[in-house]
C-alpha cells in the first residue's frame, strides 16, 4: 500500500520534474527556431541598403515619442541625438511629464522654443496639456516639446499620440542611444508584407553600461566591468536574440521593449493607445493591439530586428535591479489578467492557444514554481522525506542546462553581431554565465515573488529608476 | 538519479563542447582576418590598376595585367567572394569607361561564369546574389536568364532580379510590370524608384498600361512614376484610378493627383468623398488642401459636422488652404465659436502664417 504521504511527495516530485522538462523543451524548441530566423534575416539583410529609405519621400512617416520626466542633467544632449537620426519623414516629440527639474526651461533656451498654436486632437484620454512649443530655428524644425501635467509613461505617450501627425509611432525612452540606422532599421518590416498588416516592431536592445558615449553617441561598445550590468548583457541576448527571434519566426511575439519600438498609429489608436492602469504597459498595449486584430479577423504581425538597435543604462545594484523586476513581474500579471479570456481560446488562435498559455506557465508561473519548489525540497530533504541525493542532482541538472543555454546563446551574438569581440569579454561573458544562476537569477526569483506580493497588496507604484549615467571619452 | 546524471554530464559535455567550437572558430577568424588584410591590399591595387587602364593604340583587345598569384587565390572561395564584392562595390561608384574596365576585368577573370553557375543553385540567396553580380556588372547579354526570376517566388530573387533588370535596360526593364503576379512591397517600389532616379526619364513608356494593371501593386507603382516624374497627360487616367476597386490604390491616385492636378481636381474629389473609406476622406481634404481651388465652399462647411476631431480639423483646413474666401468662411461659423474649432483656427491661422 502507498501512504498518502509518499502519493504526495510523488506527485510533488514528478510534478515539479515535469514541469521542468517542459519548461527545458521550450528552451530548446525556442534556441532552435531562433537559429533559422536569424541566419534569414542576416541573409536579407545583406542585400539591403537603407539609406534608400533615409532619403526617399516614399518612407512612410515616423513620429519619435520620448516621454522625459526629471531627465533636466541630460535632456539636451539626449534630444541632440533624437534630431540627429537621418530620416526624411520624422517628427520628435519629446513629452515633458510635469517635470519637477528645469528640464522645459533648458529646452526652451537651448532650441529657442516658442507656445505654438496648435490642436491637440484629443482621440485618447490623457491628463492636461499645459502647451505645445516649437523651435523658431528652421534647423530644429523636426522638434516638438509637449508640457504636460504628470500622469506616468503611459499617459505621456498618449500625449505623444495625440500630437503626433504621422503614421507610425517610435516610443523610446529619453536616456536611450540609439543606432544611427535604428529607424531606418526598424520603419523596413512596415513596408514589406502585402498578406499581414505589420502592427508592430521591435528591436534589441543592448546594455550600455561601461560603454563609452559623447554627445549622445556611442563610440566605443564595452562589455559592463560590474557583474550586475555584465549578468543582465548576457541575459539580454538570450532573450532577444533567441527568445524574441523564435516568437517572432512563430508570429507570437506578445511584447515589445518599452524602451525601443515602432507601431502602426492607426491600430494604436484604435486600440485606446498605452494603458494608464499597468505598470507593463509596454506588453499590455501589443497584447491589446493583437486582441484587436485577431477579433476583427485581420492578418498580421509584430515584428522583431535582432540588430542591436538601441542602448541603454541597465541598473548596476540590486536595489534598483529589484524594483525593475518587480515592476516587470506585476506589468506581466497584469497583463495577462486582462486579456485572460484569450487563454487557450482557439478563438484567438496561436496567441491564444501557444503565446498566452506560454507567458502564463512559464513566464509568471516559473518564478513561484521555482520558489516554493525550492523550499518544499528543502523540507522534505530535511525531513527524510526525499534523499538530498535527489535534491542536489535536480538542481545540478537544471543549472547545468542553464549554463548550457547561456553558453549557447554566446555562441549566437559571436556568429552573429559580436559586439564584445577580445577572448577577454567572451571569457567573462561564459564566466558570468556560470555564476548567473548562483547569484543573479536567485535574486531575479525572490524579486518576482516581491512582485507577485506586491500586487496583491495593490501596490502600484513603478519605483524610482536612479540612472547613474553614461561612461564618456576621456580627453 | 541515473537520469539526472546522464542529463546532466550530456548539458555539461554540450556546453565544453560549445566553448571550444567557440574558442576554435574564433582563432580560425584571427587567422582570417588577417589574410582578409592581405587579400584586400591586392585585390584594391588590382582594381586601382584596372580602373585607370588604357587599351593600347592598336585598338585590339588587351587584358587587363593580373598578377598569377592573384589567378591562383581565386580558386580559394573566400578569395573569390571578397574580391567579387570589392569588385561589385567599386563598380557601383564608377560609370563610363572606368566602370568598363571594371566589367572587363571581372570577365576576363571568369568571374561572369561562376555567377551563371550561382543562378542554378537551389539556394535563394545565392541565386540573389548571383543576379545582383550580374546586373551591377551590366551583363547585358544574360537578361533572358534573369528576367525569368523577375517574377519568382521567392521574394528576394524577385527584387534583385527586377533590380538587375532596371540597371541593364532603364525604363525599358520595367517590362516585367507587364506580367509580374506576386504583389510589389512598399519597400520593393522605393527600390526601384530609387534606381529609376539615375536613368533618362525621357525613355518612360508604357505607364498607361500598367495604371490598368489587374495587380493593384503595379497600379500603385505606375501612379508613383506618374507622380515623381509629373506626366500631366495621363491625368484622365489618374482620375479613372480614383474609381479603382482597392481603396489603397485610389489612396495612392489621390495623392498622385496633389502633384498633377487641374482647376477641377479639387471638384472631382470632393465629388468621391461621401462613397469613400474614411482614411482616404483624410487623404481627400489633405489633397484639397494642397491644391485648392474650391468653388463650392459649403459642402466642405457641411463636413464640418463630422463626429472625429481629426476628419474636423482635416476638413477646417482644406476649407482655410482650399478657396480664398475659406478662413473667413470659417470665422463666420457659428461652429467656429465652440470646441474644437476654436482650437483649431489658431493652428489653422499660424499655419497660413508660415
Amino acid at each position: 500500500m502507498v501512504s498518502w504521504q509518499s502519493f504526495l511527495i510523488d506527485f510533488f516530485t514528478y510534478g515539479l520534474l515535469t514541469y521542468s522538462l517542459l519548461l527545458l523543451s521550450c528552451y530548446i524548441f525556442i534556441a532552435a527556431f531562433s537559429i533559422g530566423e536569424i541566419r534569414n534575416y542576416l541573409r536579407k539583410n545583406s542585400f539591403t541598403d537603407y539609406g534608400v529609405l533615409a532619403g526617399s519621400r516614399q518612407a512612410p512617416s515616423i513620429s519619435i515619442l520620448a516621454p522625459a520626466y526629471n531627465e533636466g542633467a541630460n535632456i539636451i544632449e539626449n534630444v541632440r541625438s533624437l534630431l540627429s537620426i537621418n530620416y526624411t519623414n520624422l517628427e520628435v516629440i519629446i513629452i515633458n511629464d510635469g517635470s519637477k527639474d528645469d528640464s522645459l526651461s533648458k529646452l526652451i533656451e537651448v532650441y529657442d522654443l516658442y507656445k505654438a498654436d496648435f490642436f491637440v486632437n484629443g482621440q485618447i484620454e490623457t491628463k492636461e496639456v499645459r502647451g505645445v512649443y516649437r523651435s523658431r530655428k528652421i534647423v530644429y524644425r523636426k522638434l516638438i516639446v509637449v508640457d504636460k501635467q504628470n500622469g506616468g509613461k503611459a499617459d505621456a505617450l498618449n500625449v505623444g499620440i495625440n500630437v503626433s501627425s504621422n503614421d507610425y509611432i517610435v516610443c523610446i525612452d529619453v536616456d536611450c542611444i540609439l543606432e544611427q540606422d535604428a529607424i531606418l532599421k526598424l520603419a523596413k518590416p512596415f513596408l514589406e508584407n502585402t498578406k499581414k498588416r505589420v502592427i508592430a516592431t521591435g528591436g534589441v536592445i543592448r546594455i550600455a553600461n561601461s560603454c563609452i558615449v559623447e554627445n549622445g553617441r556611442l563610440l566605443k561598445v564595452r562589455l559592463p566591468r560590474q557583474f550586475l550590468p555584465r549578468v543582465q548583457t548576457l541575459e539580454y541576448i538570450r532573450a532577444f536574440l533567441l527568445g524574441r527571434m523564435a516568437w517572432s519566426r512563430l508570429n507570437g511575439l506578445l511584447l515589445i521593449s518599452g524602451a525601443f519600438g515602432a507601431f502602426d498609429k492607426e491600430i494604436v489608436v484604435k486600440c485606446g493607445g498605452y494603458n494608464h492602469k499597468t505598470v507593463g504597459e509596454d506588453m499590455e498595449l501589443v497584447v491589446r493591439m493583437r486582441r484587436y486584430m485577431e477579433e476583427k479577423g485581420i492578418a498580421h504581425k509584430v515584428s522583431f530586428i535582432p540588430d542591436p538597435l538601441c542602448w541603454t543604462e541597465a541598473p548596476s545594484t540590486f536595489k534598483i535591479l529589484g524594483r525593475q523586476r518587480n515592476r516587470w513581474t506585476r506589468g506581466t500579471i497584469e497583463t495577462l489578467q486582462m486579456h485572460k479570456v484569450m487563454f487557450f481560446n482557439p478563438k484567438y488562435r496561436l496567441l491564444g492557444m501557444i503565446s498566452y498559455p506560454y507567458w502564463f506557465f512559464f513566464e509568471f508561473l516559473a518564478p513561484l514554481v521555482e520558489f516554493f519548489g525550492f523550499i518544499a525540497f528543502i523540507v522534505f530533504a530535511g525531513f527524510g522525506l526525499i534523499q538530498w541525493s535527489f535534491f542536489l542532482g535536480l538542481l545540478l541538472f537544471i543549472f547545468s542546462f542553464g549554463f548550457l543555454y547561456s553558453v549557447f546563446a554566446i555562441l549566437m551574438e559571436v556568429l552573429t553581431y559580436n559586439q564584445y569581440k577580445t577572448n577577454r569579454n567572451l571569457l567573462l561573458l561564459i564566466l558570468t554565465a556560470f555564476l548567473e544562476p548562483l547569484i543573479f537569477h536567485p535574486f531575479v526569483v525572490w524579486s518576482a515573488i516581491k512582485g507577485n506580493i506586491d500586487l496583491l497588496r495593490k501596490k502600484n507604484s513603478w519605483g524610482e529608476m536612479t540612472r547613474k549615467g553614461f561612461t564618456k571619452e576621456k580627453v | 538519479m541515473i537520469f539526472f546524471e546522464v542529463l546532466l554530464s550530456f548539458f555539461f559535455a554540450l556546453a565544453i563542447c560549445l566553448i571550444t567550437f567557440l574558442s576554435f572558430y574564433l582563432f580560425v577568424r584571427k587567422i582570417w582576418r588577417r589574410e582578409y588584410v592581405k587579400w584586400d591590399m591586392m585585390i584594391d591595387l588590382l582594381l586601382r590598376k584596372a580602373i585607370f587602364f588604357h587599351e593600347n593604340k592598336t585598338g585590339q583587345l588587351t587584358l587587363i595585367p593580373v598578377t598569377p598569384r592573384l589567378k591562383d587565390n581565386l580558386k580559394n572561395k573566400r578569395f573569390c567572394k571578397q574580391f567579387v564584392k570589392k569588385i561589385i562595390a567599386a563598380k557601383r561608384n564608377m560609370s563610363g569607361r572606368y566602370g568598363e574596365n571594371l566589367r572587363h576585368l571581372y570577365i576576363q577573370l571568369g568571374l561572369d561564369k561562376k555567377a551563371l553557375r550561382l543562378l542554378e543553385s537551389r539556394k535563394w540567396h545565392v541565386r540573389a546574389y548571383a543576379i545582383q553580380q550580374i546586373g551591377t556588372m551590366g551583363l547585358k547579354e544574360h537578361l533572358t536568364r534573369i528576367y525569368r526570376y523577375t517574377n519568382n517566388k521567392n521574394d528576394l530573387v524577385r527584387i534583385e532580379a527586377q533590380i538587375a533588370v532596371l540597371n541593364l535596360f532603364g525604363f525599358e526593364g520595367l517590362r516585367f510590370l507587364d506580367i509580374i503576379s506576386y504583389q510589389i512591397t512598399e519597400w520593393q517600389q522605393i527600390r526601384l524608384l530609387k534606381e529609376l532616379s539615375t536613368v533618362p526619364q525621357a525613355e518612360l513608356t508604357g505607364i498607361d498600361k500598367w495604371l490598368n494593371s489587374s495587380n493593384p501593386s503595379v497600379v500603385i507603382f505606375a501612379l508613383k512614376l506618374v507622380r515623381n516624374y509629373h506626366r500631366y497627360e495621363l491625368y484622365e487616367h489618374i482620375v479613372s484610378c480614383l474609381d479603382h476597386d482597392d481603396a489603397s490604390v485610389r489612396r495612392q491616385a489621390i495623392s498622385t493627383l496633389t502633384e498633377i492636378y487641374t482647376e477641377n481636381t479639387s471638384e472631382k474629389l470632393l465629388s468621391r468623398f461621401e462613397a469613400e473609406t474614411y482614411k482616404n476622406q483624410i487623404a481627400i481634404m489633405n489633397a484639397i488642401a494642397v491644391i485648392g481651388d474650391v468653388q463650392n465652399v459649403s459642402i466642405l462647411l457641411g463636413y464640418l459636422e463630422a463626429e472625429q476631431h481629426e476628419m474636423k480639423f482635416a476638413v477646417a483646413r482644406a476649407l482655410v488652404n482650399g478657396n480664398a474666401n475659406g478662413l473667413e468662411c470659417l470665422l463666420n461659423d457659428p461652429r467656429s465659436k465652440t470646441y474644437p474649432l476654436n482650437d483649431m483656427i489658431p493652428q489653422l491661422k499660424s499655419e497660413i502664417k508660415w
